[in-house]
């Protein structure tokens, strides 16, 4: 069916385009998020990746691989949105009442997250993204070795090197007191 | 934290938590309806090579790795590779099998449009749909323009100059790129269109140290510098196009104040520079060519003791005359009616059997400094049966210039200027369907395909 449709966009079809992207739209939408930290950049990039996916789309010579296309367009123009404007982030504080309802378990999760956001901004662009490829797209190396550009060595490569650097980020968060925690994000 | 698959766990269940849909609900349609009035890009410029939407291009090489890594290849694999097609195009050389054939270029029944907007230059569609920037220069560029296809249709030139010079052609450049847009090699020039051999493999530009012309190889290499005639020299800001001699043998070059003649030859051959006989087809910067280089058109005027001193502006009256490059078998095509003059660019269509050219309507004495002009009408002539067609008009204070014919000679690219805003059109050559391609634009060129692909 998605191939069908391909083929038809391919031959500027926009109805076929629209059944296509309209699928893809959402998840489009929370990847850039993931990655880029924010909605109105996300939706930027979004925007950008699929209108350079209608008129490129003559490039997509396998159309059983339009996902794998599509998704790359997309890490290409979250780095560039990440890159556009180096504007000075404002981390999103959740805090939790000290009488809340939701009890310790809550708090410690909201706790955890916020660390997690706090060490995830402190990676680079590609580092979100090859994380983000891998551990939410879910997919395998050699495809998301295509999305993101690169050889699959080193893409594992670089998963590796991400991994690595969040852990010495949330490491190194825990050593940091809060009020100073704080004044970095 | 402790052990990875803890860690794993953990970070895929915070994306999942934190991929909450927050996609804007006009996000879409607005992204429909900007691409809905569009079409996608040729195959030629969607593949790989071609550059993202909104990046700047990059080099021809990084282009080439960057496919490569497309390909899931590896650079050790991409070396063999590359050794590998070295060897065979090497071994080809040498029992003298063409294998190194040119990059493919679009097939069709028109052409595509290279135009300058806003001091970029963009490739689109013939009509100007679809149009992608190709020059993004350094951060400093102040602007490019008079974009200019190579004869074979496979390269295409353009000026390029930085804004920090308070003299812009003290820093112009010659950008040579692909139809892609990638740089091929890009040298000095000075601030007048790039000038490309007959066969499209060579530019003449002028210097801008010696003040000499200066040919160059499409690679970027330095072939040859022409001196100006003894006792002249280019006056800064002064100068104009240089032009190839349909031989390939000379460039035109026009000098003011000059005699006996405004149009010297540089010869290649080291020759010295000779003056351009009146009577000599050449003798006009605007001498058009027909395609095989054996026909010239131009506009003769009345003889200069006609004229006023009063009247620098083209004289009024001409004639459009048709005669083989050798300068025998004169034939008036078109004689200009009492009131109206010729103006000095005529085009050849590409069978050569029409030429277009530009009428001004005026009313106004001839000693008049600045003309009462009535308004500008494009025309073309029927080069066998002289039979005249209208194609466009822009009266009162508009004016028009017609560019060039398409590749199938069935449309005429040509600006018109209205109230200070020039933008380019295109029309059939009788006259109808005439379009507004892009708004603001007044450089351009179509591409010419080749009759052989």
């Amino acid at each position: 069916m998605q191939r069908d449709l391909v083929l038809r966009a391919r031959n500027g079809d926009h109805d076929a385009f629209t059944a296509l992207v309209g699928d893809a739209y959402d998840r489009l939408h929370r990847t850039a998020r993931l990655i880029l930290r924010s909605d109105d950049r996300a939706a930027d990039a979004v925007q950008e990746s699929l209108t350079a996916a209608w008129l490129h789309i003559r490039a997509v010579r396998d159309p059983d691989r339009f996902d794998a296309w599509l998704h790359r367009l997309l890490v290409h123009a979250c780095y560039r949105e990440a890159r556009r404007i180096k504007q000075r982030e404002v981390a999103e504080i959740h805090m939790a009442a000290p009488d809340s309802p939701a009890g310790r378990d809550a708090q410690d999760l909201t706790a955890v997250r916020d660390q997690l956001e706090r060490g995830f901004r402190r990676l680079t662009p590609e580092q979100r993204a090859v994380l983000v490829v891998h551990h939410y797209l879910g997919l395998a190396d050699a495809e998301a070795a295509i999305v993101l550009d690169i050889a699959i060595g080193t893409f594992k490569s670089r998963l590796h090197r991400a991994s690595s650097a969040l852990r010495v980020a949330l490491e190194a968060d825990e050593r940091t007191p809060a009020v100073a925690r704080e004044s970095i994000a | 934290m402790t052990g990875r698959d803890d860690f794993d766990r953990m970070l895929t269940g915070w994306f999942e938590a934190d991929a909450q849909p927050t996609a804007p609900v006009d996000g879409l349609g607005r992204v429909l309806d900007a691409t809905r009035r569009r079409r996608p890009r040729p195959a030629w410029l969607a593949s790989p090579g071609s550059h993202w939407v909104g990046e700047a291009p990059t080099a021809g090489s990084s282009v080439g790795v960057a496919s490569l890594w497309a390909l899931g290849l590896r650079w050790s694999t991409a070396i063999i590779l590359l050794l590998a097609v070295v060897a065979l195009v090497g071994g080809a050389i040498l029992v003298g099998v063409r294998l190194l054939q040119p990059s493919r270029l679009p097939t069709g029944q028109l052409g595509h449009l290279a135009h300058e907007l806003n001091g970029d230059i963009y490739v689109a569609d013939w009509d100007g749909e679809n149009p992608v920037r190709i020059s993004d220069g350094p951060t400093d560029c102040g602007g490019s323009g008079d974009p200019t296809w190579s004869p074979d249709g496979r390269h295409l030139a353009y000026l390029a100059w930085r804004s920090s010079d308070s003299d812009p052609c003290a820093s112009a450049s010659v950008v040579i790129s692909d139809p892609a847009g990638h740089v091929v090699k890009s040298f000095p020039g000075l601030c007048s269109r790039a000038c490309w051999s007959p066969d499209s493999t060579r530019v003449a530009a002028w210097d801008k140290l010696s003040q000499n012309v200066a040919i160059y190889g499409i690679d970027g290499v330095r072939q040859r510098s022409l001196a100006l005639p003894p006792g002249h020299q280019l006056r800064w800001g002064d100068f104009y196009d240089t032009l190839w001699s349909p031989d390939g043998r000379s460039i035109l070059i026009k000098l003011e104040p000059g005699t006996p003649s405004y149009i010297w030859e540089l010869p290649f051959d080291g020759g010295t520079p000779r003056p351009v006989p009146a009577d000599d087809p050449r003798s006009t910067l605007t001498v058009a060519y027909s395609q095989d280089g054996t026909r010239a058109a131009f506009i003769v005027y009345p003889a200069p003791a006609a004229r006023t001193i009063l009247d620098p502006l083209p004289p009024y009256g001409g004639q459009l005359v048709v005669a083989a490059a050798d300068r025998t078998q004169r034939q008036v095509l078109v004689a200009a009616e009492p009131g109206q003059k010729l103006r000095t660019a005529p085009k050849w269509s590409p069978r050569s059997d029409r030429i277009a050219f530009i009428v001004v309507a005026d009313d106004a004495p001839i000693a008049l400094n600045h003309p009462n002009v009535l308004g500008y009408e494009l025309r073309v002539v029927d080069v066998a049966s002289g039979a005249v067609t209208s194609l466009a008009s822009a009266p009162g204070t508009g004016s028009l210039d017609v560019l060039k014919f398409s590749p199938e000679g069935d449309r005429i690219l040509f600006t018109k200027t209205d109230a200070d805003v020039t933008s380019l059109w295109s029309a059939r050559t009788d006259g109808s369907d005439a379009q507004l391609l892009v708004e603001g634009s007044g450089s351009a060129d179509w591409q010419w395909l080749p009759a052989d692909r």
